[in-house]
């Protein structure tokens, strides 16, 4: 018997076949390294830096009940299959990197954002509301998400590690 | 070969299937005056060529309407009230290009170190502008576009 996939992953892989993500990665913006329903590794380019500054990041994505609920993403260390350490990650001059991908909050495991959703969960309604043009929504797709960990690792903020 | 097709007023990127070896009117829907550019040639692209000959190869991103110029026209909230700024791009213009124009000095000329602080949207808009985003599938049939200049969300505990 064939294993039919469930909706909610029926739904990643479509947008994941989507002309958003399909250009991301042509322009190498970000790759699709693995994909283990519920979880899908991606790495996302980030902008040379002079010093320790690896040129990308990786995210595991947990991707239950998508996209009616957030996913939930954690930086991640492809080799070893485990959460990247503190001190290897990314780093920037103006505290949003720092905040995205803060160690000091939920064990590192998820991303400091209202588009994750333990963020989500954590905080409340009231808290992602201050930053609706950010905030998970059903209709929201991951290339949401992957825009704005792109953004900030391409932004003048980031300064490496 | 899969192209990337930005078309006018779309709103967001396809992907079509062509053969290398078909005409770029291919692209082209009869009964329009519509053309296509790609980034690496100013001007359009011949459309009794194919897409070899034209110079475009898999997943190329191409962009398609009848607008030779762009009009962007920014909004931007100052301590004196509402003020417009207007630029006119080429058809292969990137959101991220106007971005840099709106906060530069030919744009709103914002202070250096505030400039990575802001994004665009388009008015009334759910989330912000990507920098990828093609201008052309904003634009509207007298090739304008109306966008908002935003500070960027900084998220806090």
């Amino acid at each position: 018997m064939t294993d039919v996939a469930s909706p909610d992953e029926q739904v990643l892989r479509a947008h994941l076949e989507s002309a958003a993500f399909q250009i991301g990665l042509a322009d190498g913006s970000w790759r699709l390294e693995s994909l283990t329903w519920p979880y899908a590794v991606i790495t996302v380019a980030a902008a040379p830096r002079t010093g320790a500054a690896p040129g990308e990041f990786s995210i595991r994505f947990e991707l239950r009940g998508y996209p009616e609920t957030a996913p939930t993403g954690c930086i991640w260390e492809v080799g070893s299959n485990a959460p990247l350490p503190g001190p290897r990650r990314p780093k920037g001059a103006d505290g949003q990197i720092l905040q995205l991908f803060r160690d000091n909050w939920m064990d590192g495991m998820a991303l400091y954002a209202p588009f994750d959703r333990v963020a989500l969960v954590d905080h409340g309604t009231a808290w992602a509301d201050q930053w609706p043009m950010s905030k998970w929504t059903r209709d929201r797709d991951l290339v949401f998400v992957l825009r704005h960990i792109h953004d900030e690792l391409n932004s003048v903020g980031y300064v490496g590690i | 070969m899969q192209l990337f097709l930005h078309s006018q007023g779309s709103g967001e990127a396809e992907i079509v299937t062509v053969e290398d070896t078909a005409l770029a009117r291919t692209l082209i829907a009869e009964g329009t005056d519509h053309r296509i550019w790609i980034v690496e040639q100013e001007e359009e692209v011949q459309l009794d060529i194919t897409f070899t000959e034209a110079g475009i190869h898999h997943h190329h991103h191409v962009h398609r309407g009848h607008c030779h110029r762009l009009h962007a026209d920014v909004r931007f909230m100052t301590d004196h009230g509402t003020e417009h700024k207007q630029d006119d791009v080429r058809p292969v213009a990137t959101i991220g290009e106007v971005l840099d124009w709106a906060v530069g000095d030919e744009g709103f000329n914002l202070p250096v170190d505030k400039r990575p602080d802001y994004v665009l949207a388009l008015p009334g808009a759910k989330e912000y502008l990507a920098a990828d985003v093609r201008v052309i599938t904003l634009v509207n049939e007298e090739c304008t576009v109306h966008l908002d200049l935003l500070p960027k969300d900084h998220f806090g505990g």
